[in-house]
């Protein structure tokens, strides 16, 4: 327990150097803190080992802190996940995988964000444009927003195609008008418990590059590539991996509902092309009132590793070069939530209900197919669950510097999430 | 004889009546017309002219008059191609049964060919008429007809057969120029076809075979051609590689030479397709018994050691399993040079580590110790140094390790490591390969590490090894290994380094055979290597006398390499044999082992197998 709570400690260390002198260097410094937490009763038709399996855990408690000081040019973004205290088995969601799980969502680390942004560094030096620069823990400028702050609970097959997560990561990014490009420098290897730091050894073995274009308010499209070197054996001696990522996203008022919609593709390749995996997902949102439907479809392959008795769990560091075959998920997610709580109130509370169905194809014939796996090839889960949550701004989560809050249409900061 | 009407109108039917000669009578066809026009009636018009013609011989405006011809002598003969038949003799009769003198025979061969002495011969006073046929060149039926104008029964055919004339030719149809395994029949059987002088097969000729190259033999001296004048015959290759020839002779013609070229290669001898429930791992085969691992999940955890009784021919029958509760994968598994010790690693479970059993006879192991260590062990090498077995096992994930273990209190229930080597955790350590006193160890990206662990040349021993070199390479990804002592030119030069590259299991893999001049242990310099397209190399076993190297190659199969001489650069020429025992699709070898002179062969995919050996 004394080394699980050691992320406690170096957030409140950090916090408590940060925030002061910003109190101090402006006459109004913004600070900003909100909280969630989903209780959620999942229950899903076909696990690894075959059977059915129902479970209650509380998901996505985090607790967020915003920051910002010397007239906006210095931002914080913290955000402290207690997955690894709910659900430190994971969560239960067909098709998910990595960081050693499979067929449950991992739990992410405590300190799942942590950085400190200078913004328009350059001030009137550089005309129009602005510089910033991120550095600390968190999302490498790749790919979409984290699934936490996006509609669906459920976390999406290809979380480990379209975003790149809890890297010690300096990010330098530049606006220019409409159009921000990110460039940053990160550890490859991912976490494999959430009290786990990246390690500093290893920090600039892997880059991302994003550019971003918002030709009207709350729209945007961006096109990323990164290339990280060993991020499932954390010593460093695994295969890298060669992404690309393409999105389009729009999330605005139309009359008097907000849109959300997003679309994406992505592509990982490994063991220079021996193995590729790929995703396309689109998926929308309307929110009127206090109703919120939503949908999602998901096309998304997943590498099947050697698997523990455990079968929700793959043998970590990975030892060999080698998987047991790929698996292509292709999911249709529906679900709505219907807002309690009092309006114009910063608590939000929301009881929804989700359903997945879908089906689950080997597509290479290897040793470990759904079949196998599941004795199925259908995907079918059913969630119902409760969204409490308190003054969480419109942070998308993986968005630094001065993508923090672009392409929000006013007001609309604290309708997170959909 | 028929006659035809057409109607006043398209629209009516045609009457077609058949020939009912000396009567005059109709019987009308059941053909209607309904609404069809002129023009669809043209066929119908065809066809009656033909039955016209067959009614009458031709002749229409003859009457009809009382009497019959019937066949008296020739009828149904045989003889050879392009002679001349017996005569055909017909006898014409009046009313009731007096002969007809002076009567005209009409002769005509009517199918088969050939030809008739005379088209019309003349009854005599006993109403006898007779020409002869000739056969024509091709065998078979002729028939020959003979009408008597006139009369009411005025037709009669005679049939004779025409048969092969004597062999003239012949000729190689199958077999010819195939390549085949050593030792074993050929795929496609020997053919000959037999032929006369107008090409006409010949049945029932006698065919000899002799084996005159190479060796091996038919599986008949003689056969007889069939009735589509064919000769087979089934050959068993020599029991060496090279040139092989057969001839087949036809008396009085030319001898005919087959050729095929004997190779070596695996031959399938038993096992596959018993381990259905689980995918295969490492094995290991000692004093009649095969042991084998299992790997991952299937439809059961790779928990379980197979046990295989070999019969009289080396055959496996499954007779036993062991179940270890709580581990995912056996990965290793290795009996004793002694015989007495069954060990084995574990994975993926909470029982990881090293497993100890005695065998108290052959096949009847009896748990007696283990060692547990919580991220598991990758491999396990058993090795006697000092006279003490010891176990060089492979700890990975966490802080990667060569750890010793001293088996010799193992009958207590204890497992003495007595040294713990640290790899650099560049994806670890994979396998040790033990000899003279050396450990070489296969640690991935790393490379090669050679220890002295008893050898005394750098001061090692068991307890405290010592590095004698290290070297990267060979692909990066270093696998396994084999120190190849050479008993025909008492060289220890070679190593053969196993790379394991990105696979899919199952389905996919890649790797290649380094081999590495390890001449000066502490200097190993890479000479040549191997690449087998479209898979990946795993485990290896030699048979150093026969200076060959034996690798599972996952979907490749198993292999064989000639190792003897010189080792350079491409070593592709040294191929001597492949084979995927399961078959493709059904293929994924993890490891091979050599014993009795039949190689074992345990398939992820596909089970446990005996071969023999190119």
């Amino acid at each position: 327990m004394i080394a699980s709570h050691r992320w406690l400690l170096r957030v409140a260390l950090l916090v408590a150097s940060v925030t002061p002198p910003l109190l101090q260097a402006q006459d109004r410094p913004e600070v900003r803190i909100g909280t969630q937490a989903i209780g959620l009763l999942t229950s899903v038709e076909d696990i690894p080992g075959r059977g059915s399996l129902t479970e209650a855990r509380i998901v996505q408690p985090v607790v967020m802190l915003h920051a910002g000081a010397l007239h906006g040019h210095l931002r914080f973004t913290g955000t402290l996940n207690l997955e690894g205290q709910t659900i430190p088995r994971g969560e239960l969601a067909p098709g998910a995988w990595g960081e050693g799980y499979n067929d449950r969502r991992h739990p992410h680390t405590y300190a799942h964000e942590l950085l400190l942004s200078g913004i328009d560094l350059l001030g009137p030096f550089d005309g129009a444009g602005r510089l910033s620069l991120t550095a600390g823990k968190g999302f490498a400028p790749f790919g979409s927003d984290d699934p936490m702050s996006r509609p669906v609970v459920r976390y999406p097959v290809n979380h480990h195609l379209a975003q790149v997560l809890e890297r010690a990561v300096v990010i330098a990014g530049y606006r220019a008008g409409p159009v921000f490009l990110e460039g940053a420098l990160f550890n490859g290897d991912e976490p494999e418990r959430p009290d786990q730091w990246p390690r500093v050894s290893r920090f600039g073995d892997s880059w991302s590059v994003r550019l971003t274009a918002l030709p009207a308010m709350g729209v945007e499209f961006s096109v990323s590539r990164a290339k990280i070197h060993s991020p499932e054996h954390r010593p460093g001696a695994g295969k890298d991996a060669w992404k690309w990522h393409l999105a389009a996203r729009a999330d605005r008022m139309v009359g008097r509902v907000r849109l959300y919609g997003l679309a994406e593709w992505a592509r990982t390749e490994e063991a220079d092309g021996f193995f590729v995996f790929s995703s396309l997902l689109a998926e929308m949102a309307a929110r009127r009132g206090r109703h919120r439907p939503y949908y999602r479809f998901e096309r998304s392959d997943r590498p099947e590793d050697l698997r523990t008795l455990d079968l929700f769990r793959s043998v970590r560091p990975h030892l060999e070069n080698s998987i047991l075959g790929i698996t292509r998920f292709t999911l249709h997610t529906v679900g709505y939530g219907f807002a309690v709580g009092p309006r114009a109130s910063p608590l939000v509370l929301e009881p929804f209900v989700e359903a997945t169905l879908g089906s689950a194809q080997s597509l290479d014939g290897g040793v470990l197919t759904p079949g196998i796996l599941y004795g199925t090839t259908s995907v079918r889960s059913l969630s119902v669950g409760l969204r409490a949550a308190w003054g969480m701004a419109g942070h998308r989560m993986g968005r630094y510097g001065d993508l923090l809050d672009a392409g929000h249409e006013p007001g609309m900061s604290h309708d997170h999430p959909m | 004889m028929a006659t035809f009407s057409m109607p006043a109108t398209s629209r009516e039917c045609p009457t077609i009546t058949r020939c009912e000669p000396g009567h005059g009578s109709t019987i009308p066809f059941s053909l209607t017309c309904g609404t069809m026009k002129t023009a669809r009636l043209l066929p119908r018009f065809i066809l009656l002219m033909f039955s016209s013609m067959a009614c009458g011989g031709g002749d229409t405006n003859s009457p009809a008059v009382e009497g019959v011809i019937a066949r008296v002598t020739g009828d149904g003969q045989s003889a050879t191609v392009g002679t001349a038949l017996q005569p055909y003799q017909v006898k014409v009769t009046g009313q009731g049964t007096a002969p007809t003198a002076g009567a005209t025979v009409q002769w005509a061969v009517v199918s088969g060919g050939g030809s008739v002495s005379a088209a019309t011969s003349v009854t005599d006073a006993a109403g006898l008429a007779e020409i002869t046929a000739t056969i024509s060149n091709v065998i078979g039926a002729q028939v020959v007809r003979a009408v008597a104008p006139g009369l009411i029964d005025s037709l009669v055919t005679f049939t004779s057969t025409g048969t092969a004339d004597v062999p003239a030719l012949a000729q190689k149809t199958a077999g010819d120029g195939q390549t085949g395994t050593k030792a074993l029949p050929l795929s496609t059987a020997l053919a000959v076809r037999v032929t006369d002088q107008f090409g006409n097969v010949v049945a029932g000729v006698t065919v000899s075979w002799l084996v005159i190259q190479g060796g091996g033999a038919v599986a008949s001296l003689t056969s007889i051609t069939s009735g589509a004048g064919l000769a087979t015959v089934t050959w068993t290759l020599g029991a060496s590689a090279g040139a092989s020839a057969v001839t087949a002779t036809v008396a009085g013609l030319a001898p005919l030479t087959f050729t095929a070229t004997a190779v070596n290669s695996f031959v399938v001898l038993s096992g596959g397709s018993n381990v259905p429930e689980r995918y295969g791992s490492d094995l290991w085969v000692a004093d009649g018994y095969g042991y084998s691992g299992t790997w991952g999940f299937r439809s059961r955890a790779g928990n379980a050691v197979k046990i295989w009784q070999l019969n009289g021919t080396g055959a496996p029958t499954l007779v036993d399993s062991i179940i270890t509760v709580g581990i995912g994968t056996v990965s290793d598994i290795e009996v004793s040079p002694d015989g007495r010790w069954l060990v084995f690693t574990a994975e993926g479970g909470s029982e990881n580590g090293i497993h100890v059993f005695e065998l108290t006879a052959p096949g009847v192991p009896v748990f007696r110790a283990k060692s547990l260590v919580g991220t598991g062990l990758h491999t396990g090498t058993l090795a006697v140094i000092g006279g003490k077995l010891y176990a060089f096992t492979a700890k990975d994930p966490g802080s990667p390790a060569l750890i010793i273990y001293d088996l010799s209190q193992a009958a207590s229930g204890v497992l003495t490591p007595v040294s713990s080597t640290p790899i650099p955790p560049n994806y670890g350590i994979h396998d040790t390969f033990v000899r003279d006193g050396y450990a070489f160890v296969f640690a991935w990206d790393e490379g090669l590490y050679i220890f002295d662990v008893g050898n005394g040349s750098n001061g090692g021993s068991v307890a405290a090894p010592v590095q004698v070199s290290h070297t990267a390479g060979f692909g990066g990804e270093t696998h396994n290994g084999w120190w190849f002592h050479n008993p025909t030119t008492n060289e220890k030069k070679y190593l053969f380094i196993g790379e394991e590259g990105p696979g899919g299991v199952g389905t996919s893999s890649s790797g290649d055979i380094h081999v590495v001049d390890v001449s000066n242990l502490s200097a190993p310099v890479e000479v040549a290597s191997f690449h087998l397209p479209g898979a990946g190399v795993h485990n290896f076993w030699m048979d150093e006398p026969a200076q060959r190297l034996y690798a599972a190659y996952y979907n490749g199969g198993v292999v064989a390499l000639d190792v003897s001489g010189t080792l350079s650069g491409n070593l592709g020429s040294r191929l001597i044999s492949q084979l995927k025992p399961g078959g493709t699709g059904q293929t994924y070898v993890w490891g091979v082992m050599l014993y009795n002179g039949s190689l074992y062969v345990s398939d992820m995919l596909s089970g446990f197998w005996q071969l023999s050996v190119p």
